[in-house]
């Protein structure tokens, strides 16, 4: 089409030049007197001429046509929006959002819309996703394998190309691969091959782990095989297949689960280890174990990830993020946001030291003190409770029974009976104790009377008294309502409002607002309020404001999301259930390297506290201790690691320390990284596997919860792959994490992989097999008779024109036909023509509650933490939300030192990313060249700085504000300093995004050729390595010892001008 | 079709529209492909309508524009301008978008010795590449400050395969080269009249996430916005709404609700 | 001080010939560039739209049009003691809008099209007209000068002075040299003249309108800069040809000094309502204090702005020269009003300067700074090495003008004969 444009072009032109030049020539033939006299008279027509030239309809705009579109999902962050790419000539021009997702545009244009209709409409997305073409393009993206040059030191920054499949067999056979003695391949790691004798360990190992077994016993009765175990004398960290570790970063949905099938299912060990506890994790964990699911006798989990309804929500408080700026996600968000304000006028407070953009526009900016977001909330309780402002009718709701009797579809623990143990709430007490019933039902009090609860019963609704207290037979139990009420009561307004820096009316003003807008209200929090130490107990205390008004599941209240459809099975509807779909499964067993999802008491490790390094019984993906761990070899060494998309080193608080261990070839003998450049980290590898950039990768992203209608957006490749393509089994491919992956379980002969690896006569040799069975399942839909309909001949035919500049290795509709199942073709490519499936935005409500509610209990009161310990100080851990300070491992509190006067924290641009994005996105690096350390104008005068002025930044941990990159760079962090109103004195901000001293910034030798670093893309500098680390632990941040959240915002630091 | 009986069916399917989620946006699908039509009707008065109240500040219509429009570093159609209002701990923050005002009267048009800029009966005052000499008057008297000249200058050293794409720009598809057009001249917003065009709706407010920008007909008294649906008349009597510099008389076609 | 290049020594000169050599290569270099790499090494920014260029360019056409008006007062007020100047006058008048008219086509992004200008004439746009009365302006002073010097070259063709062919080029094959051959000359050198003096003065005046109607730039706008122009047209004008006078001219001593002295007055006289002016309006805008019109006047007067104006204006370009032109110690000496003459030309350059950048500096919204980050976008301009060099070769190329026209113009001579031819008849 354009070829067309393009030669219509000159077409369009030239005459017009000719025409005006003889014109012109005939005047200039006079004298320039004489042409400008008659030229005036002449223009006239000339330039009507001219504009009716350009006007000509000549306007041929072909990137909006159907053809010219193929709808995938964003990954600039993690947000995943749906969106709209636009291919001319084989090259994206250009990145739109998907209208008809509702994640991008509400209302959506509706899903059953033909593409040919709906290419006119435009969905909304970021500057970071307009900005994806910089991405895609970027000129220092790796293309082929490289392998550290064999002599040379980890992040010497010598390299040299390696034939992908050589590659493979080196990683898999190990032996002397970089003339420093023998490397263990994988192949040497994979040492417990037969899942029969897995299985039986594995069941003996959970009887150790209940005390039903002892050690000598475990030795005894496989004498025969202790050999594959790192540690017969420990036999519950398992087998040596656990020596591998899978740090996988940033994992997307669909790559998750192909990691954990080649990790877990199929190499048998259990150390897969993904980035989220550097993220959000103890929001997650609150959030997740305050909807614990109690299931006969079992707490079975809950949901991770909760939001207001910010589309109909009245009233909002926003702990420590926002709307605008970050969060999940802006598009979103934002629009929600700012329809809801321009129509409803919803009121919003926003809760962070700095006047966030979203914070710019609220109508009130509570600027407390960093970590306190927990004192905060808990002063709204105390007040909320006194007032008798909270919903009782649904605090008393016992049950689901009682809920629905309400038209409520969630419930709460208020009225929940706990037991006192040693003068601490320990447990809830069972029904069986309490003589009223089984041991799987919970006891409440109704006038007196003891009622025996099952939490999930729909037909009896059960209610109970929020203020009981029972005493018989050396029971002593209180309801958690009133336990959570004394808590509160602990400290008085004033006390709370001191610890956050902030006025009492604040407090009272919030908690009067927040219950006078009934379920229409809401309690929003993200990273600024959990990632400290006291992350989880700041995020139980705000959760419980939600739960105090019961505003789960209404119109305007809390909302869990519309969730998505069963990409990997599993559901009725779906043809292919991926568990099931594989040969022989490994039952993968032992403690995790990071001691994640195990308790230190319940390991053969335990011989009192303190633990070596803590143990983390509640959470999980504990990143920023995986490399350490390694360091230590606790509780074992790891002999490979794999590193996929995360530059801990880069991003994690005090990553810098990690550094020497990644250096150290004894610590991790192999370390093999998948990425799209040579990152921060991934620059210490031993192999180094490009990746496709997500434009040319498959997946299947969830997104969040603030989108309430079911949605499964698709990703799926829009260009050419700009990696190299190999041949695998006379297959083409292009080299990404699928191939590689593939090609190692083949070389490693792994089951579940290659030929029938997914069951007799369903191979697994490419990447579609994977992808276009879960498109299949999205297309089929989860319940029978939920599929979508069946493309059309015309469809059909967009489909394959939209495509036609995609080569054979990533597009081949006959393979994709096969991958998918001819018989669901028709279906899959439906979804594929709209970029993935959605339930329409006009299905968001039932009159006045959510379409798809959270429908569950709510704990005041958490049992599972209540029951465990701090490994380090062996202190017990708290059921209620607690007050606490910033403290180390050990409990120690961090404290304040005259020193260091200013508290660090750090926030992220709207248009900058995860690491990536600016400054090496050139356009948005137009927007921030260099962030700064942002500071109000009170700070700068008593500094005596101006804005500009360049200054250093240093901690206790990090006195000289410098770090060390092990190839001898030593570098600062230094920058230049902002001054605003907008932050609270005290305080300082250092944006995240910049501060690479890799991606492209550096100079590498490959092959023994320089390959020339752009040093612009080391603009501006991260905090990261100034934060604190945990001394006593080592190498480690600060953590959170329940959620497992690394520490960003509890360090003090002190201003260096320089 | 007549414009009333136009008007008429896009007013009826506004009706279904307040009735569900997928009418109402479908307005914007519906807009679009009306205000298609409107192309070959006088009395076109293309403006924007940007609540500044609802906007968040996140420059994804800069980038957009930048994307759309293939700009070249140091050439920015549209700015979002940021201020800090007050002082600790009484402040706001205030984003303003910028693109070019499409002022009904002109200051660019009028000093442009060659008739290069001009305003277009539709109001959106474009540039003729092929006749711009690159004096940069345009910019000395553009009191918006919205003009740039193009120095030449490219993103990076090799052209990426998206920078060796012609820019769709007035459907003329231009290709980057030295010292050829656009390079040496003066570029601005032009409202994406490509776009419009094809009945799209300029790439910044398509992408907007605050629905902040609304784009459509302001001489057509239905003309609704093309990317949100809202009537534009009622949007402008609904708050306080102001233009830029009025006093200046360039009667600017871009209003902000304040 | 001593004004005669005779008394230079020749190896000082061929030095002097050798720099001048090389700045106009280098001047050269950079503007081929400009047709090579396009408008990529210019200076100028998105906000300082117009640099050293545009100022040189008015610099320039300001002398020319001096010049001009100032040879009018010969040839159609038939001023006396100016006479000898005449033909000077109006060839410095044509050097300089050449020495313009190069560095406004290289400013141009695209100079290949200018024609456009003429062929698609806007009406309302003051830059069209400029174009429009450059050409006729060009056009009167080509042929002025003919008739001016007509005998002189005549006589040189009869006499058989080399180069020859050049005398009988310029003659255009005229050989008379009768009284009525003098006469008709002289009707023509004032009907051009009158035709010239609204040409000249729209041409500069326009340049003034240019800026003066900009209401984007508050201290352009106004009806104070076609008049300023003018007036500094003027001055700027006496300025330089009393310069060049007092340095080359080979009038018998008496004349001479009588001549450059009444070339001082006049200049004095002019100069002294140029500053009447800019004191004026720097006065009344910094005194109403509109932040987008102060703003501009503290970069003058505080700002990165003050040497050129504390010094090069107002010292060099105004107080020195009065001086020297009221003190009788200095104002009898041909040298010291040469010299004087001299600063008050510099001075005029830097004036344009001031008249040119800093009400570009600050952007129309000051908020935008920030908002959009490249270097075409950051506050202030500082001149690039492409931008500096090719001023200073224009200038270098000047210096030539007057080298050769000095050499090989009749100038004098010319004006001689033609005033005694005159005399004799009146
Ligand atoms: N633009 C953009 N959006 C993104 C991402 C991105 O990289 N860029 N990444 C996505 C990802 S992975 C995530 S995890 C989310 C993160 O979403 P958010 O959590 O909203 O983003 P952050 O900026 O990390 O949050 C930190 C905010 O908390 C404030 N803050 C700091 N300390 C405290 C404190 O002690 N108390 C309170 N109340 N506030 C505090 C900071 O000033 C900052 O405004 O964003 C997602 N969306
Ligand atoms: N100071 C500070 N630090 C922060 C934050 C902050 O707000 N402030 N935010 C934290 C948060 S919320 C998060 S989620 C983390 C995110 O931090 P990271 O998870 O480290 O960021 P990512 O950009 O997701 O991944 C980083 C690595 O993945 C590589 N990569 C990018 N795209 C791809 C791809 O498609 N394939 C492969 N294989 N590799 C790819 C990049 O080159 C880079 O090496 O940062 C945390 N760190
Ligand atoms: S929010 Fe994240 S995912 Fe969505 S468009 Fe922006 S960068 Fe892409
Ligand atoms: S804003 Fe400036 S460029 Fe745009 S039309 Fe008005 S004067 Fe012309
Ligand atoms: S730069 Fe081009 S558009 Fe602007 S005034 Fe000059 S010719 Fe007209
Ligand atoms: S209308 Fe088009 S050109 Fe103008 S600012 Fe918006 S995107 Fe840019
Ligand atoms: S896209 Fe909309 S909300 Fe975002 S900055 Fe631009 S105008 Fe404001
Ligand atoms: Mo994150």
């Amino acid at each position: 089409m354009t070829d067309r444009s393009q030669k219509e072009n000159p077409a369009e032109q030239q005459p017009m030049e000719r025409r005006d030049f003889l014109r012109s020539a005939a005047f200039l033939g006079g004298t320039g007197l004489l042409s400008g006299v008659v030229a005036p008279v002449f223009s006239q027509m000339a330039h009507a001429q001219r504009m009716a030239e350009l006007d000509e309809g000549k306007h041929t705009y072909v990137q909006n046509d159907p053809e010219h579109i193929i709808y995938s999902v964003c990954l600039q962050c993690h947000t995943s929006c749906s969106i709209k790419c636009k291919v001319v000539n084989g090259v994206m021009v250009k990145v739109d959002g998907n209208a008809m997702c509702p994640q991008n545009r509400v209302p959506n244009v509706p899903y059953a819309t033909s593409p040919e209709k709906a290419a006119v409409a435009e969905g909304k997305i970021c500057p970071k996703g307009q900005a994806g073409i910089e991405t895609l393009y970027d000129p220092h993206r790796v293309r082929k394998v490289l392998k550290r040059k064999p002599g040379t030191k980890r992040g010497g920054g010598q390299w040299v190309t390696i034939d992908f499949h050589t590659a493979v067999k080196e990683i898999v056979g190990g032996g002397d691969l970089f003339g420093e003695g023998r490397v263990e391949g994988l192949k040497d790691v994979y040492v417990l091959r037969d899942r029969a004798i897995a299985k039986a360990m594995a069941a003996d190992v959970a009887k150790i782990k209940k005390k039903a077994m002892t050690v000598e016993e475990f030795k005894s009765t496989h004498a025969a095989n202790l050999g594959v175990l790192i540690d017969p004398n420990h036999p519950d960290l398992g087998p040596k297949n656990n020596q591998f570790v899978f740090l996988a970063g940033r994992i997307q949905h669909g790559r998750n689960e192909l990691m954990k099938r080649f990790t877990n299912a199929s190499f048998g060990s259990v150390n897969t280890i993904e980035h989220t506890t550097i993220c959000e994790q103890s929001h997650h964990i609150a959030y997740k174990a305050m909807t614990d699911k109690w299931d006969e006798g079992k707490w079975t989990g809950g949901k991770t990830h909760m939001k207001p309804d910010v589309g109909a929500v009245r009233f909002v408080l926003f702990f420590g993020t926002g709307f605008s700026e970050a969060n999940f996600g802006p598009p979103i968000l934002s629009q929600l946001m700012a329809e809801n304000l321009a129509t409803n006028g919803v009121k919003f407070a926003v809760l962070d030291p700095r006047l966030s953009r979203s914070a710019g526009k609220a109508d009130w900016w509570i600027p407390l003190k960093p970590g306190s977001d927990g004192a905060f909330a808990m002063g709204m309780v105390r007040w909320i409770i006194d007032n008798d402002r909270m919903d009782r009718r649904y605090l008393e709701n016992a049950n689901a029974a009682a809920a629905k009797d309400d038209k409520e579809t969630s419930w709460s623990t208020a009225a929940y009976l706990v037991k006192i143990q040693d003068g601490r709430p320990a447990r809830y007490l069972r029904a069986d104790e309490a003589g009223v019933g089984t041991k799987v039902e919970f006891v409440v009090s109704r006038g007196g009377r003891l009622l025996p609860v099952d939490p999930n019963n729909k037909e009896k609704a059960v209610e109970g008294d929020l203020d009981a207290t029972l005493h018989k037979d050396g029971i002593e139990a209180r309801t958690a309502f009133a336990l959570l009420r004394d808590r509160a009561r602990e400290m008085t307004l004033a006390q709370y409002a001191q610890t956050c820096g902030v006025s009492e009316d604040h407090i009272v003003e919030m908690a009067k607002r927040f219950t006078s807008y009934g379920k229409q209200a809401a309690a929003e929090f993200y990273r600024g309020a959990v990632q400290h130490t006291n992350g989880y107990y700041n995020g139980q205390a705000i959760i419980t404001l939600n739960v105090l008004i019961g505003n789960s599941g209404w119109k305007g209240g809390l909302c869990a999301g519309g969730g998505h459809w069963h990409e990997f099975g599993g559901s009725p509807g779906n043809p292919y259930d991926f568990k099931k779909m594989h040969p022989s499964k490994f039952p993968a067993f032992g403690v995790m390297s990071n001691r994640e999802k195990n308790r230190f008491e319940d390991s053969t490790l335990f011989a009192g506290y303190p633990a070596k390094r803590p143990w983390y019984p509640f959470t999980s993906n504990v990143y920023q201790e995986a490399i350490p761990s390694a360091g230590d070899g606790y509780p074992y060494p790891v002999k490979v690691m794999f590193l996929h998309m995360g530059t801990p080193v880069f991003s994690t608080p005090a990553g810098d320390k990690q550094i020497s261990i990644l250096q150290d070839t004894k610590k991790i003998p192999l370390l093999v990284a998948c990425d799209v450049v040579i990152g921060e980290t991934s620059m210490y590898a031993d192999y180094l596997f490009p990746d496709g950039s997500f434009y040319e990768q498959f997946g299947t992203p969830h997104s969040p919860p603030v989108v309430l209608t079911k949605v499964s957006p698709f990703r799926q490749p829009v260009v050419g792959p700009l990696t190299e393509t190999i041949t695998l089994d006379g297959l083409e491919m292009p080299i990404n994490l699928e191939a590689f992956l593939i090609a190692v379980a083949k070389q490693l002969g792994l089951p579940g992989f290659g030929k029938d690896g997914f069951g007799p006569g369903k191979s697994f040799n490419h990447q579609d097999d994977w992808y276009l069975k879960a498109a299949a399942n999205i297309a089929m839909g989860d319940k029978q008779g939920e599929a979508v309909p069946a493309a059309g001949a015309s469809e059909m035919q967009l489909f394959a024109k939209a495509r036609t500049h995609l080569p054979k290795s990533i597009f081949d509709i006959e393979r994709w036909k096969n991958a998918a199942g001819a018989d669901y073709w028709p279906h899959v490519v439906y979804v594929l023509n709209r970029g993935g499936r959605s339930e329409d935005t006009d299905k968001m409500y039932k009159g006045s509650t959510q379409s798809h509610p959270y429908s569950g209990m709510f704990q005041l009161f958490v049992e599972t933490v209540a029951q465990g310990k701090n490994s380090i100080s062996g202190k017990s851990f708290d059921g209620l939300p607690r007050v606490e300070p910033a403290m180390f491992a050990n409990e120690t509190p961090v404290g304040s030192d005259k020193e260091y006067p200013f508290r660090l924290i750090t926030f992220k641009e709207i248009f900058g990313t995860q690491s990536r994005t600016t400054p090496s996105n050139l356009w948005l690096d137009e927007l921030l060249p260099e962030n700064a350390v942002v500071m109000n104008r009170l700070d700068a005068e008593k500094l005596g700085l101006n804005p500009g002025d360049r200054v250093r930044l240093a901690s206790q941990a990090n006195t000289e504000g410098k770090y060390n990159l092990g190839n001898g760079e030593v570098r600062r962090v230094e920058g230049k300093v902002r001054v605003v109103e907008g932050m609270r004195p005290g305080v300082v901000a250092v944006s995240w995004h910049f501060g690479h001293w890799a991606s492209g910034s550096r100079d590498a030798t490959v092959d023994g050729q320089l390959v020339k670093g752009d040093p612009t893309r080391s603009r501006g500098f991260t905090p990261n390595p100034v934060f604190l680390e945990d001394t006593g632990i080592g190498r480690v941040c600060l953590t959170d010892p329940i959620g497992g959240s690394a520490s960003f915002y509890d360090t003090d630091v002190k201003i260096i001008r320089v | 079709m007549s414009k009333s009986e136009k008007t008429l069916d896009r007013r009826q399917f506004l009706l279904l529209g307040g009735l569900g989620g997928a009418g109402a946006l479908a307005t914007a699908g519906i807009a679009d492909a009306a205000a298609s039509n409107e192309q070959n009707q006088g009395s076109i008065r293309y403006g924007m309508v940007v609540d500044i109240r609802k906007c968040v500040g996140c420059k994804s219509c800069a980038v957009a524009c930048k994307a759309e429009n293939h700009t070249p570093p140091g050439v920015a159609y549209s700015v979002v301008m940021e201020q800090e209002i007050g002082t600790y701990p009484d402040v706001r923050r205030r984003f303003v978008f910028r693109p070019c005002m499409q002022c009904a009267t002109p200051s660019c048009t009028k000093v442009c010795p060659t008739k290069a800029t001009h305003i277009r009966d539709d109001g959106i005052v474009a540039i003729d590449y092929d006749r711009c000499i690159g004096c940069r008057y345009c910019i000395a008297a553009c009191p918006y400050g919205v003009r740039a000249f193009d120095y030449g200058h490219d993103y990076h050293s090799a052209p990426t395969p998206y920078e060796n794409q012609p820019s769709p720009e007035y459907g003329q598809h231009k290709r980057r080269a030295r010292n050829t057009s656009p390079i040496g001249n003066v570029r601005k917003c032009h409202f994406c009249l490509h776009r419009i065009k094809k009945g799209l709706a300029p790439a910044c407010a398509s992408t907007c996430l605050g629905n902040a920008i609304h784009f459509g007909n302001l001489h057509d008294p239905e003309a609704r916005c093309w990317v949100h649906g809202e009537r534009l008349r009622s949007l402008l009597a609904s708050h306080n709404n102001i233009r830029l510099k009025e006093e200046l008389g360039n009667n600017p076609s871009v209003y902000y609700l304040i | 001080m001593q004004n005669n290049n005779a008394s230079t020594s020749p190896a000082l000169r061929v030095i002097g010939y050798l720099v001048l050599a090389a700045l106009t290569l280098a001047g050269l270099w950079f503007a081929a560039d400009k047709f090579v790499s396009g408008p990529i090494h210019e200076g100028t920014t998105q906000f300082v739209t117009w640099g050293i260029w545009v100022s040189g360019y008015i610099f320039f056409l300001g002398l020319s049009a001096g010049s001009f008006l100032i040879s009018t007062l010969i040839y159609v007020f038939g001023v006396k003691q100016l006479e000898e100047a005449g033909p000077a006058a109006l060839v410095q008048a044509f050097g300089c809008l050449v020495l313009g008219g190069i560095l406004i086509v290289l400013d141009a992004g695209h100079p290949e099209r200018m024609y456009m200008v003429l062929l698609h004439f806007n009406p309302t746009s003051v830059m069209a007209y400029m174009g429009l009365f450059y050409n006729l302006y060009i056009a009167i002073l080509l042929v002025e000068i003919y008739f001016a010097i007509r005998p002189q070259l005549v006589r040189k063709v009869n006499d058989g002075d080399r180069p020859g062919w050049l005398y009988r080029l310029l003659s255009l094959g005229s050989r008379r040299l009768d009284a009525e051959s003098f006469r008709r000359d002289k009707k023509w050198l004032m009907i051009l003249g009158i035709l010239g003096i609204p040409a000249a003065i729209i041409v500069h005046g326009g340049v003034g309108t240019i800026f003066a109607v900009a209401k984007a730039r508050p201290n352009w706008l106004g009806g104070l800069f076609p008049l300023l122009f003018i007036v500094s047209a003027l001055t700027s004008g006496g300025a330089l040809l009393t310069f060049l006078t007092a340095a080359f001219s080979r009038l018998p001593k008496p004349r001479k000094l009588a001549l450059v002295r009444s070339l001082a007055q006049l200049t004095l006289t002019v100069l002294l309502i140029d500053a009447l002016i800019v004191f004026a309006d720097t006065l009344t805008t910094t005194y109403g204090g509109i932040p987008a019109q102060a703003s501009t006047e503290h970069l003058v007067l505080t700002g990165p702005y003050r040497w050129i104006f504390w010094i090069g204006e107002v010292a060099v370009g105004l107080a020195l020269p009065v001086l020297i032109i009221l003190l009788p110690a200095t104002n009898n000496r041909v040298g010291w009003l040469g010299f004087a003459g001299l600063c008050v030309a510099i001075g005029m350059l830097g004036a344009r300067l001031t008249i040119v950048l800093p009400p570009q500096i600050t952007p129309a919204f000051p908020d935008s700074l920030g908002a959009y980050n490249h270097l075409r976008y950051t506050y202030g301009y500082f001149p690039s090495t492409a931008d500096v060099m090719v001023l200073v070769g224009v200038f270098a190329l000047g210096v030539w003008m007057v080298v050769l026209a000095g050499k090989y113009l009749p100038l004098e001579e010319a004006s001689l004969t033609s005033a005694q031819e005159g005399g004799a008849l009146s």
